[in-house]
Formats: C-alpha cells, structure tokens, sequence
C-alpha cells in the first residue's frame, strides 16, 4: 500500500492548515510524521482517513487515485488509532473487537470467536479476556486492543496518533513490537510523534511538516539535529523583549505535585519554581506531551494540581477568582456563540448585582475592546470574528485587577502578524499581573519571550529553568527528549 | 384455572406494548429517542383499525399500520440525519400532530365492529396443562409477537449486524472510523423500530382493546418509553416489563370495585420506577461504589446507550 | 439565530413569508374541511369572542395557556426540554386546591395563599427534575415523563380517595370550592386578576431576560455551558434554578386553573396547555411577546371549538390539529431558514427587475 500525497491543500479561514504537501510513504514501511503543534500533521492524516476533504490535490494509493473518502468506506482499509482510544467503553472486548464487521460473521459464536481473538493475542505475545468490559481496562489496555483488532483484520494502512502516550514501559515495548510484525504482514505504519528518539530508532523514514508546508524527507536513522532543525522555526535568537517593571519584591512560588514528574526529571526534582512577580513561564512540549492539561489543571484545581502561592510577608495561595483562563479551544471552553459580547462582558462583571446598566457596560465594554484593538462591535457574535480577534476578545475579558494568567496555546491558528499583536498586548499586562504561564510549542515563541521554562516530554515534567541558563538555551532538545536523565 | 386464565389474559394483553417497547428499544439501541411513539402508536391503531374495516382484512390492517409507523419514523430519521433537526424536537412536534389527527380521521369508526384475527388451532398442543392455554390458544399475533422477542433479543446480542447497531448507539464517531456508513443504518434501525410500533398500535386496535374511540391508547406511547429504560434496552427484560405491566392493569380492573384508589394508581407505578432505574444507572456506574456487590454493578452500568439522543455530526 | 446579521428589509420581508405560508396552510387545511374556509376563520372569531361569556372562556383558556409559554421559555432559554410541565401545572393545582378546601379557603385572603402554594408546589416538582438532570444525569425528558404520570396519578387519587365529593367518589372532580377561593372577576366577567397576573410575569420575565444578569447567564448556559467555568459560573446551579423558576410559573398556571377555570380539582386540570406550550415556544423561538401572540391565537380557536363542532360538524381534534401543522410548519421554515432564503431570492429578483426596467427605460 504505497500512499502518494499530491499537492494536498486544506485553508480554514485565513489559516492554511495544509500548503500544497507532497510526498510518498513506501508500502510496507513505518513512516514518521513530524512536526510542531499546529504544523498541520492532523489535518493531513484527517484527509487520508476521509475524516475531512481537502480542497485541493489528490491521494493515490498503489496508483489508483483516491475519490470522495471512497477509500474509507471500504472497511479495513485504513485504521487509526487516536490519542482518545476510538472503542465502545461499554462493550465487552469481545463486542469492541468485531463491532463494524471484523470477518464477515453473522452470528457470534462466542466460543468461536472468544478462541480466535485470544489465539490471535498470543500470537503477539497479548493475553486477554473476551469477557471484560471495555471501561474496566486502561487506556493502555485499550490502544493494545484497538492495534491488535487492526492486525487482525490485516488492515492496510495503519495510523498511529502519540502511540505510545499514557502507556507504561512495556505496553511501549509491546506496541512497537505490534507495529513491526504489522509491517512484516505488509501494512504500511504511519505515526505521529514528538518523540524524535523513538522515531530515529523505529522508523524507517519521516516526514517533517513546518506550518503547514512539507520540509523535507529524511530516511533514518539520521541525526537529531536535522531534524530539528528542520521542524522548528529559524533557531535565531532574535532581541529579547523584556520590558518589565518590578515595583513590589514580591515573589511568587509555584509547588508542582509529584505527579508530573518521573524518573527521568534532572535535578531539581520537586523543588518549588521561585520567580519574582510578573514574570512569563513557558510550559514547553509538543502536542501530546501535556502541556495543556498542566495549565487546564492549574484552572479547574482537580487533585494534584500545582499551587501558586504570593510570597510577601505572609505566603499566600492565590485563589481562583484571580486565575484567568484562556482556553486552547476558543469556541468550545471560552465563549458562547450564541449570545453577544456585551453579554459576555455582562457575565463577567455584573456577578453581584441584579440588574445591568447596559449603556454604561457598553462605554466600559468598548472601552476593553479599543484597548485590544479588538476587530469587532459590542453587538457582535463571537463566531463573527475571526481567531486573532477572538484571542483578543478573551484577554480583553479579564479581571481587572492582577491576575495569574493561565493561557493555552495563546497563538494557535493565528497568523505571524496577529501573533505578535497578542504578544504586545500580554506583554503591556504583565506589569500588572502576578504571572503569566502559557504552553506551546512554537520555539521561536518560547525564546522570545519567556523568563522560565518548563520542559514537558511525554506527559511529565523534564526539567525546569530560566531561559537564560544553558539549559534554557537547549530546552528543544528536552521536549523532543533527546537529552537523557543525567 | 383462574390463574391459567389470567396468565393467559396478560400475556394476550401486553401484546401491542411488547411490540412497542421491542421497537423503541431498536430505536434507541441505534441511538434515537422516538418521542412521536405516543402519537404514531395511535395513529396506527386508528389506520389499521380503518383500513381493515373498509377492507374486511385484518391482514392488510397490520401492513397499513406497520406503513404507518414506519413512515413516522423515517421522517424523524430523515431529519436528523439529512437536515441534523433535533430528533426530540420533531418526534415531538410529530407526536401531537398523529394524536389530533388519529382523533380526526377516526371519527367515524368509533365503536364500530370489524373484523377479528384468527386463531391458530395447534391440535393436540392446546390440550398441555398449563402452556396450552396459555401458549398455544392465542391468536397469531401474540404468537409473534412473543418471536419477535427472541428473534430481536438474538438479533441485537448474538449477530454482528445487531452487534454494528449497537456501536453506532455507543459511539457513532468510532463506528465511521471503521467505515461503517452511520447514516444509513441509523435511518434504517429508526424505520425498523417504528415499523414494531406501528404493529403495536393495530395489536391494540385490532385485538387487546378492540376497536376505535377517542384517544384510543392514550398515554401508552409514554408508558412504552418508560418501559424500555427500566428494561435497560434490552428486549426480553422490556418486555418482562411489558408483562408485569398488563399485569397491573389487570389486578387494576380487578380490584376496581373493592380498591378504588389503589386500582386507578396501580398502573402509574412504572414511572417512579424508570427515575429510580435510570438515577441507579448513573450513580452506581460512576461511582465507586464498593458496597455494591460487583455482579449487581455490572448488570447495570453502561447499559444506556452512550450516544442516545445525539445527533452525529456531518 | 441568523436574523441578526441581516438587514431590516430582510428581515420584515421573512416575517411576511412565514406569514404568508402559515396562512395559506391555514386555507387550505380550513377548505378541506368545508367549502368555504373563510366562513370557518370568521366563525372561529366569533365563537372566541362573539358574546361575554365566549370573551371570558377564551380568556380563561388564554391565561394557562400563556403561563406555560412563559415558564417554557425559561427553560428552553438556559437549552433545557421541560417536558415535566404538564406535570408542574398539575402539582400546582394540587396545591392550590388543598389551600382552598381547607380553612383558608373560607377566608379572603385564600386566593392569594392558594396561587402562592401552586407556586411552591410547581417550583418543586420542577426543581426534582433539575435535580435529577444535573447531580445523577436523568435526561430531563425520562425524568420530565416520569413526573408528569407521577403528578398524574397523585390527582386521581386525590380525587377519588381522601378528596372525594361528599357521598360519591366521582372522576368528574372534587366538590366545588367555596366561592371566597375563587379568584374574582371584575364586572360582567372579566377575570382581572388573572390576567393582571400574565401581565406582570410577561414584564417580569422580560426584564429579567433583557435587564438581569441571571436572565444572560441562563442565555450563556443554553449555549455552551462548558464554558461556564472560564466565568467562574456553575451551570448547574443555574439549570436547576431555570426548572425551579419554570416550575413556579407552570404551578401558578395550575393554580389558576383550579381556582379560576374549573373552581375545583378534576383529573385533567393541565388540560395538555403545557404541551401546546412547547409547541408555542418552538415556533415562536423563545421570543415572549411572539408566544403572548400566538398564545391568544391558538386559545381563540380552542375556545371556538364547540360553536365549529355546532355549525359546521368539525371534530373537536381539528383547532389542535390544525395548531400542530401550523407549528410544524413554522418550526421547519425557521430551522431551515426557508424564510430568510427566500426573502434574498426576492430582494435579488427585485434587484434584477428594477436595473431590467431602468435599463430599458434609457
């Protein structure tokens, strides 16, 4: 199943999410796709599955061109195993496994069947049991399962999302297992990972994708720094812009929960973060390597979340009403389409009082507005802006007084020129607030503006530090983790 | 003697309800609530009741009202997947239109006699203490219908098309990724289920409560919903439901003289129960419940389909 | 939704075209009926208001009628079905009856202690279905279902248990209240109060949906309650206030019902009003002053109904029948935005008529 993209274009708005890819995955190969957040990796495997059409270019597997997700239809061609496992949490294995026609059966047997899938199991080293619930098991568990029903039904082309996330050592082991004996039966593997390691040692190729265009092939294994270098944005170090103004010595401390970090995190191994107030901390990594459910933790204050405690004379832990959320997902976490945005701003500071003044918010309202230079009128829509404008809208929607500012990939989707409009507006802020953590994976971003940064690699902590030490210089080594423990 | 014929009574009694909760249980296992079943049951009630007194057939009665219901069905289906209309919004709106308009095209055939649904003679078997009278002395109907249960129940549980119907109610998102083409079968399993209730609604016409008057099955559409959750969609344990609840209404009728009050709210008992089934499924299932022993717990988590009343997203 | 980003023109133009389509239904539907349809709308007119006492009944109808429209567009504004309004209105009822057949009921003060119970009574049964929606995840419409027969039941019993009438249990209702329960009316029979009571919940509501941050907040949380959190709101909290407020509303509708329409307690005291209700707000898309309308509209044809069934033999079924395919109609224009498309085809071709007719005109 060899698979050539040709000239493949995807726009979403103003945002090009993929620019005329083109290349070629060999049949019977593993091969990686790299790339930053928002690189576009996603929306390409969502066009190979016919999960979304793209606007222009063409497909073509084993020469024949691909129309109209024609190709999906054809159950068992293509299997994809996501980050959220794509199973039926209330079925039993035995269901999960031939829901949507595995082999042609008409009725289940279950003596049969429960035979086959575990003889099938063991073939590949897997026990399991026909009989559990689905919801019983691990997510683990469950990606072994999903990859073992796409083996079983000699599915073709195999997608693996983070693979590997979430699971311990030895369902890594198992998988990567799993994956060579699926090339060896003639599927052709592509993954997407963050783990450049993992990638260089399992893979035969990969592919880089940098903001939506196609940065080039490499046959592995090679060097990481081509790689790298070819993934993230120029590794310039540009000025720093750093305009702070610190009037109050008032420090502020962030206690990270074990939870977050492993075995494998340097030295300052549960140490408290101890940075003077208003500073700017990046929570660096790349897609799958959570980042953002660090910050989304930080917000809704679930078990084990970090705790950002204002040391003055008295250390005290800063409460939620301070904590200004921005989500990633803008419409669907941060506003609501259906009701205008002097609404909004109703919402957010008419808590206390019964009823609105809305002359007066309007005046107040415009005036937040016009200070973010927000492309929109109090009466608008939130869906009649466009993603820039809706990212201004959400910071322009804060509290007024300081506030620890909890931003989820502040300038995802939007283009160079919103980016740093952004950037200017949290920057003006950042006088006043407590702290301003945000995640991402833009390199050039971290650099730019960061004070302190924190290295996340598969799902945990690596190590943390300011920007300014050596360590902070090589942080895209550590999100890629390629640097081990030391 | 007595108890022979009271079972046997029941059992011919919960016919159109067994039909019913049968059809919506599809329905709902494919991932749709068919809240028009209050009014499509009627509707079919009064069209198989019409049809087969202009006609003389008791036959073409039941295919007119399977039609029927059918037809209400797909037109839900049809707006939820075709135009994504809020599945609730329109089986609703279709509900109160099917009562009024059952009530107006009934009119006149309210309380006229039709035709009767043979029985079948089974020979020697009706002479089997017990399972004779009870079994084997109705009418072809009830035969069916007591198929149909073991014919769905297998369909659903023991063949991979059932198995495919099921996902698409679990979760329709992972039924496409593995190409299964959600829009058709949900339309399809939608206009299945609704054929089951058309032919519960002539079972009722034609047979349980015969003939035509105004609102003829009133509230049994509702009663049909309610039935199908505490049988935790699946149609052998709905349709256990469906018998002990004709079985009410006849310990009703007969306790209508001594105990009045407790014969008319006999009947209503299912609905406190269907609240306090469905607040069980939710809180045993999420929780961590540790005094609850485990075979009680897994009989009753995640039997509600996850995608119920979902729309898919195009 | 979409007509904010329109202009007027437009929009005046889709409000034609509804109208225009929903009468022809209207015509055609009355034709099928009798040969001339036009009679059938003057009789209905007539029949609603044609003498006093047709003018109070159709009043009468109007109120409950309009209570449920208000309460359901508190609900279907925070995206919540109350199909446990019927429900509500009977609990009401219950409530309002019990005030009025005990010694308060011989009091002047027991219409306004009634009403008030039927609130208590309504908020509560509807506060359970919030309850159960948000702490143990009971889809609204079961629990909503489930409550309604519940009701249901709890008002036959009544009825013909520790409620009967003196002498024999009947399902035709319990004794008739003392006349200090009823709520008055002015005059010939003008039931003041009652209306004075839609009157000042109509504004009620509205300001509270236009001046309140609660009535925003429920706004916010029929639109994506997962956001609400980003605000620092609980959503939950709020849903089960919109059930507790709608269900006030339903049970004063009760409460009004038996007090003012029947003077007593009868088996089918909702009189499927609340169900007409979802219809209304529907089609009316939760507008207030949209449903008041309609509200006053379907009410005149209900209360024509026995004049219809006199003169020209109609069904009772038809005035409910009819309303149905008027809202089905109504409900799919909106959703599907027939209106508003149309009105652009006609301002193009408009368009392209008058440059056709300029241009030949030089």
């Amino acid at each position: 199943m060899s698979i050539e993209f040709s000239g493949i274009t995807k726009i979403y708005g103003d945002v090009t999410a993929n620019d005329d890819i083109s290349f070629i995955i060999e049949s019977g190969t593993i091969h990686a796709l790299l790339g930053e957040n928002g690189a576009g990796k996603t929306t390409l495997i969502k066009i190979l599955t016919g999960q979304l059409e793209a606007d222009s270019g063409k497909i073509i597997i084993n020469g024949d061109e691909i129309k109209n997700n024609a190709f999906l239809t054809k159950r068992n061609r293509v299997g994809v195993l996501g980050q959220d496992p794509l199973d039926f949490k209330n079925f039993t294995v035995r269901e999960s496994f031939f829901a949507g026609l595995g082999k042609d059966k008409y009725w289940i047997n279950n003596k049969n069947t429960d035979a086959s899938i575990i003889n099938h199991a063991s073939n590949y080293g897997f026990v399991i049991n026909p009989e559990t619930k689905i919801s019983d098991l691990s997510i683990g568990k469950r990606q072994e399962l999903e990859f073992l029903r796409l083996l079983y039904n000699e599915t073709e082309i195999i997608v693996l999302d983070e693979p590997t996330s979430g699971l311990t050592d030895d369902q890594k082991m198992s998988i990567n297992l799993a994956t060579k004996e699926a090339v060896k039966n003639g599927a052709t593997v592509i993954i997407v990972s963050h783990k450049l390691m993992d990638v260089i040692e399992n893979c035969d190729r990969a592919t880089i994708l940098k903001s939506g265009k196609f940065a080039g092939t490499f046959d592995m294994p090679c060097d990481p720094n081509l790689l790298t270098k070819a993934m993230f944005q120029n590794l310039s170090r540009g000025p720093q812009v750093k305009s702070k103004l610190h009037l109050n010595n008032e420090n502020v401390r962030i206690d990270i929960p074990d939870y977050f970090f492993t075995k494998n995190t340097h030295k300052n191994y549960n140490e408290p973060i101890n940075l003077q107030k208003g500073s700017i901390v990046a929570i660096a990594g790349l897609q799958g390597s959570g980042t953002e459910e660090f910050i989304r933790s930080c917000f809704e204050e679930s078990n084990n979340y970090p705790k950002f405690k204002l040391i003055q004379k008295k250390t005290r832990e800063i409460q939620k009403f301070q904590k200004a959320y921005v989500p990633s997902d803008r419409i669907e976490k941060g506003l609501f389409k259906d009701v205008t945005i002097l609404e909004h701003f109703a919402i957010l500071y008419y808590k206390n009082k019964p009823f609105i003044n809305w002359k007066s918010l309007s005046k107040k309202a415009e005036k937040h507005l016009t200070k973010l230079k927000v492309k929109g009128n109090v009466n608008n829509y939130p869906t009649d802006l466009s993603g820039g404008n809706q990212q201004r809208l959400m910071l322009s929607m804060l509290p007024n007084q300081s506030s620890l500012l909890l931003l989820e990939d502040p300038t995802r989707g939007l283009d160079i020129q919103s980016a740093l409009d952004l950037w200017n507006i949290i920057m003006e802020r950042v006088q006043t607030d407590i702290l301003v953590v945000f995640n991402s994976s833009d390199t050039e971003e971290i650099e730019k503006y960061a004070d302190y940064i924190v290295c996340f690699y598969d799902g945990k902590i690596r190590c943390h530090h300011p920007q300014s030490s050596n360590d902070g210089k090589n942080f895209i080594n550590h999100i890629s983790g390629l640097i081990e423990s030391k | 003697m007595m108890l022979e014929n009271s079972v046997a009574t029941i059992i011919s009694l919960s016919c159109p309800l067994i039909l019913m909760v049968i059809g919506e249980t599809i329905s709902e296992r494919v991932g749709v609530i068919n809240l028009s079943m209050e009014g499509s049951v009627m509707l079919a009630a009064m069209l198989g009741f019409a049809v087969s007194v202009i006609t003389g057939s008791v036959l073409l009665g039941f295919i007119c009202a399977l039609l029927c219901g059918s037809t209400i069905s797909a037109i839900i289906a049809l707006f939820d997947v075709k135009f994504g209309m809020n599945q609730i919004v329109v089986g609703f709106i279709l509900s109160m239109i099917c009562i009024n308009l059952s009530n107006f095209l009934g009119q006149s055939y309210v309380n006229i006699p039709g035709p009767r649904i043979p029985s079948i003679n089974f020979g020697i078997m009706n002479e089997i203490p017990f399972l004779g009278k009870i079994i084997f002395s109705q009418n072809i109907l009830v035969i069916f219908s007591f198929l149909s249960i073991f014919i769905s129940w297998f369909f659903l549980f023991r063949t991979s098309a059932g198995l495919l119907l099921r996902s698409i109610g679990e979760n329709p998102e992972a039924a496409k990724i593995r190409g299964v083409n959600v829009n058709f079968y949900r339309f399809l399993y939608v206009t299945v289920g609704g054929a089951f209730i058309g032919l519960g609604g002539a079972a009722f016409s034609l047979h349980a409560k015969y003939g035509w008057s105004d609102s003829h099955t009133a509230n049994f559409g509702w009663i049909a919903l309610a039935i199908v959750i505490f049988g935790g969609w699946n149609p052998m344990r709905a349709s256990i439901g469906a018998l002990a609840f004709g079985a009410l209404q006849i310990i009703a009728m007969r306790l209508q003289d001594v105990f009045i009050e407790l014969a008319q709210v006999l009947p209503l008992i299912p609905f406190p129960t269907m609240i306090i089934m469905l607040i069980l499924f939710n809180r045993i299932g999420s929780s961590s419940g540790n005094w609850i022993p485990s075979t009680i717990k897994n009989s009753i988590i995640g039997l509600q389909p996850s995608a119920l009343g979902r729309s898919i997203k195009r | 939704m979409i007509e904010r980003k329109n202009p007027t023109i437009i929009r005046f133009l889709s409000y034609l075209i509804t109208l225009i389509i929903i009468l022809t239904i209207v015509v055609v539907f009355l034709s099928m009926l009798n040969d001339n349809p036009f009679n059938v709308i003057i009789s209905i007119g007539e029949g609603a208001f044609g003498s006093f006492a047709r003018t109070y009944r159709t009043l009468l109808i109007f109120v409950p009628i309009a209570l449920s429209c208000a309460a359901l567009s508190v609900t279907f504004r925070s995206g919540m079905w109350n199909i446990g309004i019927e429900g509500q209105i009977i609990l009401g009822a219950i409530g309002a009856s019990m005030i009025a057949r005990s010694i308060i009921g011989e009091s002047q003060l027991s219409p306004l202690v009634s009403l008030s119970a039927g609130v208590l009574f309504g908020a509560i049964w509807g506060l359970i279905s919030g309850i159960l929606r948000t702490t143990s995840n009971v889809h609204e419409i079961f629990a909503g279902l489930g409550l309604n027969f519940v009701g249901a039941g709890l008002v036959i019993y009544l009825i013909i248990g520790p409620w009967k009438r003196i002498g024999v249990a009947s399902t035709s209702g319990t004794d008739i209240f003392p006349q200090t329960a009823w709520l008055p009316d002015i005059g010939n029979g003008l039931p003041l109060p009652a209306l004075l009571i839609v009157g000042v919940l109509y504004l009620f509501l509205y300001g509270i949906f236009r001046w309140s941050v609660f009535g925003t907040i429920l706004k916010a949380m029929g639109s994506n309650p997962d956001a609400a959190p980003r605000y620092y709101i609980n959503a939950d909290k709020y849903i089960i206030y919109s059930f507790g407020l709608a269900g006030a509303i339903a049970g004063l509708a009760g409460g009004i019902q038996a007090i003012s329409f029947y003077h007593k307690l009868v088996p089918s005291i909702s009189g499927g009003f609340g169900f007409l209700g979802i219809l209304i707000v529907l089609a009316s898309s939760q507008k207030l002053h949209t449903s008041l309308i309609v509200s006053f509209l379907f009410s005149g044809m209900i209360s024509a109904g026995p004049l219809l069934q006199i003169e020209y033999d109609i069904h009772s079924s038809v005035p409910w029948l009819l309303q149905a395919f008027v809202i089905a109609a109504w409900v799919f224009i909106s959703y599907s935005s027939l209106h508003i498309k149309s009105a652009y085809f006609i301002r193009g071709l408009t368009n392209k008529f008058t440059t056709n007719l300029l241009g030949l005109i030089k």
